[in-house]
Parts: C-alpha cells; sequence; structure tokens
C-alpha cells in the first residue's frame, strides 16, 4: 500500500472508533492488513513473502505473534505448575493463580484481534520446562522452578518491550503491549522476591546479566540487559550522582530482539 | 534532544476534525520514517515563572511530565532515606535505596536529554501531607507515587511520536513497575499486580488527570495544557 493511501485511510478513522477492540479490527481491515495465512512457530516474523512490500502494515500482526510467543509459555509454565502437587508452597500458590489469570487474558485479548483481523493465530507449542533435562528439577524443586519463572518472566518484560516498539504506529495497540509489559513486571517482581525469600541476594529487578541464573539455558534470558547508556547518554555516575552499574542496569528493562529471544524460548520447546 | 514537530493539538482546538484525525495517527508517519509535518511555530516551549511551570508541547512536552514524575518519585525516596522512619528494617531500607537510585538515574536522564528544553531540575516539592516518621504514611505515598508514574508514564507511551522516545520511556515505566510490584506487596502480601484490568493490563492514565493528582505535590503550579491529548 502506498503511503498516500495509507493517509487516506487515515482520515478515514474516527479517533473513537480506536478506543474499542471492534474498531481497531477495523482499522486494521481498512488499513490492508491481511496476513497470509501460514503456519506460524512464535519468535517467527516471516509472514509475507515480500517483506518489503508489505512492511508498513504486516509488523503489528508480527508484534503480536511475538508477544504470544512468550505469553503462551507463561501460561503454560504455571498451568502445570499449579497442577503439580507440593510443587508450590501453599502460602504462594494465590499469587501464582493471579499471574496465571493475568498471563490467559493476555492470550485472550491478542488471540481475539488476530482472529478480528482475519489473521492466523500461531499454535500452542508442547514445552519441556527442564530444557532437555538442562534443568531437571524445574518442576519438582521449587526454587529450581522460581529462577525458571523468573527468567521467563524477566524475558516477558524484555518481549512486549520489543512488541511495543514494533507497534509504534499503532497507539491503542501499542498502548495495550506497554500495559501488558508492566504487568509483566508485576509479576517478575513478586516471583524474583519470592526467590529472594528464599534466601537468594536478588531484588525485584535485573542487575546486570543476573550473576544468580544457574545454568546457561536460564542466563540467555538475560543477553543484553547490562545495557548502561540510554539515549545515547552513559547512566553510571551520571551527573556525578554516587549511581552504581547495578543501579544503571536496575533503572532500565532491555527490549529482548528476536534472535535472542529465540535462543532463550528454543530449548523449552519440545 | 530529538526535535518532533507537530501541531499542538490543544492550541487547535477549531481545527477541522480530519486534521485532528490525521495528528492522532502522526505515529504512523513517523514510523515509516518521514517528515511530514514541520511546523515549528506551533511549538509551545516549556517556561517556568514564578508561579507556574508550563510543560510544554509535543514530546518535548511529555518527557518534561516524565522528567516531572521522575524528580517527584526521587525526592521522596531521598527524604525518605534523608529522615527514615523509626524501626525501618534493613531490608527495606536496602529496597528504598535501589528504588531512590533509580529514580536518580531516571530523572538525571531525562535532565540530560531535554537540556535547555527541560523544566528546572529539582523543582521545590509540598511534602505536607506526607509524615516521613511514620512508616504507614511513607509506605502509602510510596505505592501511590509508583502507581501513578507507572500510569502516567504509560499514558504518555501513547502519545509520544518518536520512537527513541517511546522505547526509553516503556523501558523505564517497567522497572517503576517492578518498584510497584515490591511496595505493594510490602504492604499487603500478594498485591503485586492489584491494578491489572480484565485484560491483564495496568490501567495507564492520560497526562491530563495525572497532572491534576500529581501536582499537589510541587510548592509551584504545574501546566501541561499544551500537552498532546489522549
Amino acid at each position: 500500500m502506498k503511503l498516500t493511501d495509507i493517509l487516506k485511510e487515515i482520515e478515514s478513522i474516527q479517533p473513537e472508533t480506536f478506543e474499542n477492540a471492534t474498531g481497531r479490527r477495523n482499522i486494521l481491515k481498512s488499513l490492508g492488513m491481511k496476513v497470509a495465512a501460514v503456519a506460524v512457530p512464535f519468535g517467527a516474523v516471516s509472514l509475507f513473502s515480500n517483506k518489503a512490500a508489505a512492511k508498513t502494515t504486516d509488523i503489528l500482526a508480527e508484534a503480536i505473534v511475538f508477544a504470544l510467543g512468550i505469553s503462551y509459555m507463561q501460561s503454560a509454565l504455571y498451568t502445570k505448575a499449579l497442577a503439580t502437587t507440593g510443587l508450590i508452597p501453599a502460602t504462594d500458590v494465590d499469587g501464582f493463580k493471579e499471574i496465571l489469570k493475568d498471563k490467559n487474558q493476555h492470550i485472550a485479548f491478542w488471540v481475539y484481534q488476530l482472529t478480528a483481523t482475519g489473521n492466523t493465530v500461531p499454535g500452542v507449542p508442547t514445552y519441556d520446562f527442564t530444557a532437555k533435562n538442562a534443568l531437571p528439577k524445574a518442576m519438582t524443586d521449587y526454587g529450581t522452578f522460581l529462577t525458571l519463572a523468573h527468567a521467563i518472566e524477566d524475558t516477558g518484560v524484555r518481549m512486549y518491550l520489543t512488541a511495543v516498539k514494533m507497534l509504534l504506529s499503532n497507539k491503542a495497540f501499542r498502548t495495550d503491549a506497554v500495559n501488558m509489559a508492566t504487568t509483566n513486571a508485576r509479576h517478575a517482581a513478586h516471583v524474583r522476591m519470592l526467590r529472594r525469600n528464599l534466601g537468594v541476594d536478588m531484588m525485584a529487578w535485573v542487575v546486570g546479566t543476573e550473576a544468580n541464573s544457574i545454568v546457561g539455558e536460564i542466563k540467555k534470558a538475560y543477553q543484553n540487559e547490562d545495557n548502561t547508556t540510554q539515549l545515547k547518554i552513559n547512566t553510571v555516575g551520571i551527573n556525578g550522582f554516587a549511581v552504581s552499574f547495578s543501579a544503571a542496569t536496575g533503572a532500565f528493562d532491555e527490549p529482548m530482539a528476536d534472535t535472542d529471544a529465540k535462543i532463550f524460548m528454543t530449548p523449552f520447546i519440545d | 534532544m530529538k526535535e518532533v514537530t507537530t501541531q499542538d493539538q490543544t492550541t487547535h482546538e477549531s481545527a477541522s476534525l480530519s486534521r485532528r484525525k490525521f495528528l492522532n495517527y502522526a505515529g504512523v508517519i513517523a514510523g515509516a520514517g518521514l517528515l511530514i509535518a514541520s511546523c515549528k511555530k506551533d511549538d509551545v516551549q516549556p517556561t517556568a515563572d514564578d508561579d507556574t511551570i508550563n510543560l510544554g508541547s509535543n514530546d518535548t512536552g511529555l518527557l518534561n511530565y516524565a522528567y516531572l514524575l521522575q524528580q517527584l518519585e526521587a525526592a521522596f525516596y531521598i527524604q525518605v532515606l534523608k529522615t527514615p522512619y523509626s524501626g525501618m528494617t534493613k531490608t527495606e531500607e536496602g529496597i528504598f535505596t535501589q528504588i531512590r537510585d533509580h529514580e536518580i538515574i531516571h530523572r538525571e536522564l531525562l535532565k540530560n536529554y531535554l537540556g535547555t528544553d527541560g523544566i528546572p531540575p529539582a523543582l521545590e516539592n509540598d511534602w505536607s501531607s506526607i509524615d516521613f516518621s511514620l512508616k504507614s504514611s511513607v509506605m502509602a505515598k510510596a505505592k501511590f507515587f509508583e502507581e501513578v508514574s507507572v500510569a502516567g508514564l504509560n499514558g504518555i507511551c501513547r502519545l509520544v511520536i518518536a520512537e527513541e522516545h517511546l522505547v526509553t520511556l516503556a523501558k523505564m515505566s517497567v522497572v517503576d513497575a517492578r518498584h510497584s510490584a515490591v511496595i505493594n506487596d510490602m504492604i499487603t502480601p500478594g498485591t503485586f499486580a492489584e491494578k491489572a484490568d480484565d485484560n491483564g493490563m495496568e490501567v495507564s492514565q492520560d497526562p491530563q488527570s495525572s497532572i491534576d493528582i500529581t501536582k499537589k505535590f510541587f510548592k509551584k503550579n504545574i501546566t501541561g495544557i499544551y500537552l498532546p491529548k489522549y
């Protein structure tokens, strides 16, 4: 679609239409967002054979599919964990139920949007949370489970930040993604503090590339999380304040690129 | 800072609906990397006089509002640690210290980025509604400020045009959300995501109503009338 055509389409959109989900569906249609029905493994972004031509519109569906990739994984993890007798202590069960409820709502929202716009909803993979036995106790030992859970939560925050960026051109969807990113961040903080309560020296935010990660499969969630340059400005000791590298990395979560997301998620998929 | 020049919507209330519609979706154009509107004469620069701080318009104004929120949070935690309530535990002190440092970094980053387009630094606060000697008062306000900041930053994310502004603010907001979750759990365990709506989403807040509830913590009046609107 030519830019001038897009502008014409934009002219015809009622701003208030954008405030509701049904309206957004129609807008996407009006912007020509029709994506070829391709079986898409999450994280994969080749929805169009001619990417360059479709770039202005297909990125919305790409972003949603990308976000769904981690939401599916989160939902599967907690569904399985809550069904595993003796894994989660009784005191912590309600928190995980709350988290699972939010994840399933994220999934339902995006599935609705994809369906409504005539896009293919990606299938839910089968997961192996031991990562082919790299984490043999992932679903039997609570500490190991929490480690995996916070890695998946922190990844969720990071992938949703990427989705926000991809959804730049659509104010409603980008706001939805931001609002889910911060919910993911709340979940991540809660899970990390549960692990702290087991005596692990960690906080609710990610410091560096996470020294408390235990094996490679989990460390991969934190690649490039140790960035200390924001808006081209170095944040360590900024303006003479005694703010450390740890504080500088903790103060921002970093978007996770598609390739890094795949590297992290792949070992957990059967 | 990166200059984003589009007409301010507030100063053009009489503008035709079609143009307003167009501006609402100006992000499409920014996303396409094309400069389509360059109307600098319509920009409203931030101003500060003895009584009032005017945040300005466009992305600059929105970033100034983010800067104001981070000034508020940083100043609050600096005060909390300067005059700790009795019985503050080591864990609480550690959490507040790290949160404070994050907020200082957020504040200073925006200060440096905005440069001469920024509102004044270290705006004087009005803490008259807070009793820093009382844990319950401090915790309640920490909860309030973090929630206001996350909702406010997310609202700003809806309105900014430049990609780097959107991404940086979102990166900041998720960390404020981590703070908010911890504070909530410290007050009432399990309330880390109590504000999530039926879609599991944070409820973002538009700058106008967000400013209405934050400006009482500043001695000067704050106005965001030239900011882009929802």
